[in-house]
């Protein structure tokens, strides 16, 4: 569970393989800001994708709580940049409800599902839907 | 083989046959066969935030049918052992606003980007240039 903003969101645990401190990615020239570089981590080479920028949040600078999240989804890796990492939490499967049907795109297409913790909604991301929004040209 | 280039705060990798030339940069405005050159600093072209080399600096000439392409770096280095150079995500090479960058190699376990200067120099002859520079003129 992980924070952009002051919205809570989530990836199922299947998905990530580390969470790393912020370090300054090397930059791609001509890549958008959505993609601000890549990052070397155990000698794996990983993108980092923006995950405010792609969900259409204000950019924010990064600090001491920044993280990057390392993504595996099939054959795509990436480095996510979140606002800051909560907790592992375990949740059943029939805490999930569906994503509300009039949330405005991009949130849409990326969140999965959604469920409460401590009363508070959080959004369950969908990997796939992360790698295709982020190839999308804009 | 590999060539690694140094700009101001960056370095990039390209292959040697795309270069046909390295020495000090020129003044002239057309080269030896009349070709216009085309000369820019090669730090800033790729990033705003790389400011121009100054002091003892090199260039990259390309040549290409009807222009010339001389790139300005601080420093160039033959690698003896070429690193292995992977090829960018789909997801970011289908961003890119033009296909400069061809891959990633891991010198002292750091990213460096590898240039493909000769699709660089065609499109700088043709007017084509990344955003910043574009807003920079």
């Amino acid at each position: 569970m992980f924070r952009l903003a002051a919205e809570r969101y989530a990836l199922l645990g299947s998905h990530v393989r580390e969470i790393m401190r912020w370090r300054s990615p090397t930059p791609i020239p001509g890549a958008p800001p959505l993609l601000p570089g890549i990052i070397n981590q155990r000698g794996q080479i990983l993108a980092v994708i923006d995950l405010r920028l792609l969900l259409a949040l204000p950019a924010a600078a990064p600090d001491r709580a920044t993280r990057l999240i390392w993504l595996h989804h099939e054959e795509f890796d990436a480095a996510l940049l979140v606002d800051s990492v909560d907790d592992l939490i375990a949740i059943d499967a029939t805490q999930l409800e569906p994503s509300p049907a009039n949330m405005p795109d991009p949130a849409q297409r990326l969140i999965r599902a959604i469920f409460r913790y401590h009363d508070q909604p959080v959004a369950v991301l969908d990997p796939a839907a992360i790698f295709a929004l982020a190839q999308e040209a804009t | 083989m590999i060539l690694l280039l140094e700009t101001t705060t960056r370095r990039y990798l390209c292959r040697q046959h795309d270069v046909d030339a390295i020495g000090a940069p020129g003044v002239a405005d057309r080269d030896e066969r009349g070709r216009p050159i085309i000369r820019r600093q090669l730090g800033p072209l790729l990033d705003p935030a790389d400011p121009p080399v100054a002091g003892r600096i090199h260039a990259l000439r390309i040549i290409l049918r009807r222009r010339t392409v001389e790139l300005v770096v601080a420093r160039v280095d033959l690698l003896v052992e070429a690193p292995v150079i992977h090829p960018l995500a789909a997801f970011v090479s289908a961003r890119l606003q033009l296909p400069w960058v061809y891959g990633v190699a891991l010198l002292a376990e750091q990213p460096v980007v590898a240039l493909d200067l000769r699709r660089l120099a065609a499109d700088l002859a043709l007017g084509l240039q990344l955003a910043h520079s574009q807003e920079a003129q």
